[in-house]
């Protein structure tokens, strides 16, 4: 055996073992005080903005209702709750970020409260690509207690890449014209529906399943453990 | 589980184009009849349609509306009777001639105690 196949040998799999740590999965979060609350609703609120783009809030609010929803639980309607609360003098989210928990429990009856926040909601243009970034965060407050329930921390990025012809000359060209695209229509949508479902639905990390979700509701205890 | 419909969609297009008020609404009537068909409904949907209603000054119709998401989803009933209060209409007694809109507007924003 020569050195060089020796070598390879040893490298192949510590490369894969450095590859199998990386998707490891995180550890499950603790869901003791999620399980002791056992909310079944939650209401959706209108979402912190962290960007410059004002569009943000709205475009996202459209993105979060049915992910949390098909975990199986009740969710408000977010465009009416929204517009109620902008009604009663709290366009301003920081406004309602900042109050107690408890009160919107009194305003709306839910048992828990989703706070959202976007932390990143940009398209960058740099030489011949065009990368767009979306983070957002995710909080479960009891509406009866105020507490945290459960929190999470979504980023997605999505750079789009022209095929490649065997041409260099019309590769390049191919690859300015799907840049120039996603600079002028980012794929905000998909990127907020994706990290929005990670979020809910991810193993151990997301929501267990709720009391719509019958067949799993309260039975997902080794996926969502208590501690 | 829960039929959406285009509700994401669609209300992504009105946020970005109010003029498109009229198809978040077909979609929700969409939605919400699929929903019906196949016992699937999703939360919230009678009470999004209810208060596009309720913004055009039909107060009978929101009111319906609001009682109909309390029936289907019990969770959301503080809330319709709270809102149904608000509006002057106990809920199951409608009532046919509160609809002009300077009501709504009367009764509409109070104040929320926040």
């Amino acid at each position: 055996m020569t050195m060089r196949s020796l070598l390879r040998t040893i490298a192949l799999p510590v490369l894969a073992l450095g590859l199998a740590a990386c998707v490891t999965p995180p550890e499950p979060k603790d869901y003791s005080d999620f399980r002791q609350e056992d909310p079944h609703s939650i209401l959706v609120l209108p979402a912190l903005n962290n960007t410059v783009a004002v569009e943000a809030p709205e475009f996202f609010l459209s993105t979060i209702s049915r992910p949390f929803a098909l975990r199986g639980y009740y969710v408000f309607p977010a465009n009416m709750v929204k517009s109620v609360l902008e009604e009663d003098g709290l366009s301003d989210p920081s406004l309602i970020y900042q109050a107690d928990t408890r009160r919107l429990g009194n305003l709306f009856g839910c048992d828990a409260a989703l706070y959202l926040s976007i932390d990143k909601w940009e398209s960058q243009y740099v030489v011949l690509a065009t990368q767009t970034n979306v983070k957002f965060n995710y909080e479960l407050r009891s509406c009866e207690t105020g507490d945290v329930l459960w929190q999470d921390t979504r980023a997605m990025s999505y750079s789009p890449q022209a095929s490649s012809s065997g041409n260099p000359l019309a590769d390049l060209l191919a690859q300015a014209v799907v840049a120039a695209i996603e600079k002028g229509m980012p794929n905000y949508i998909p990127l907020a529906q994706q990290a929005n479902m990670l979020a809910a639905s991810t193993v151990g990390q997301g929501l267990p399943a709720g009391p719509y979700r019958e067949e799993a509701y309260k039975k997902d205890l080794e996926a969502f453990p208590v501690r | 589980m829960f039929e959406y419909g285009s509700y994401e969609s669609s209300l992504y297009t009105y946020y970005k184009k109010p003029d498109m008020r009229e198809k978040f609404r077909t979609s929700l009537e969409k939605a919400i009849e699929k929903g019906e068909q196949t016992d699937r409904l999703a939360p919230g949907l009678y009470a999004e349609l209810g208060y596009l209603y309720l913004q055009d000054g039909d107060v009978k119709t929101a009111t319906a509306m609001f009682e109909r998401e309390a029936a289907a989803f019990p969770e959301s009933r503080y809330f319709m009777t709270s809102i149904n209060e608000r509006l002057g209409q106990a809920p199951s007694e409608q009532s046919s001639d509160a609809t002009s809109s300077d009501e709504v507007d009367g009764a509409a924003p109070a104040d929320a105690g926040i």
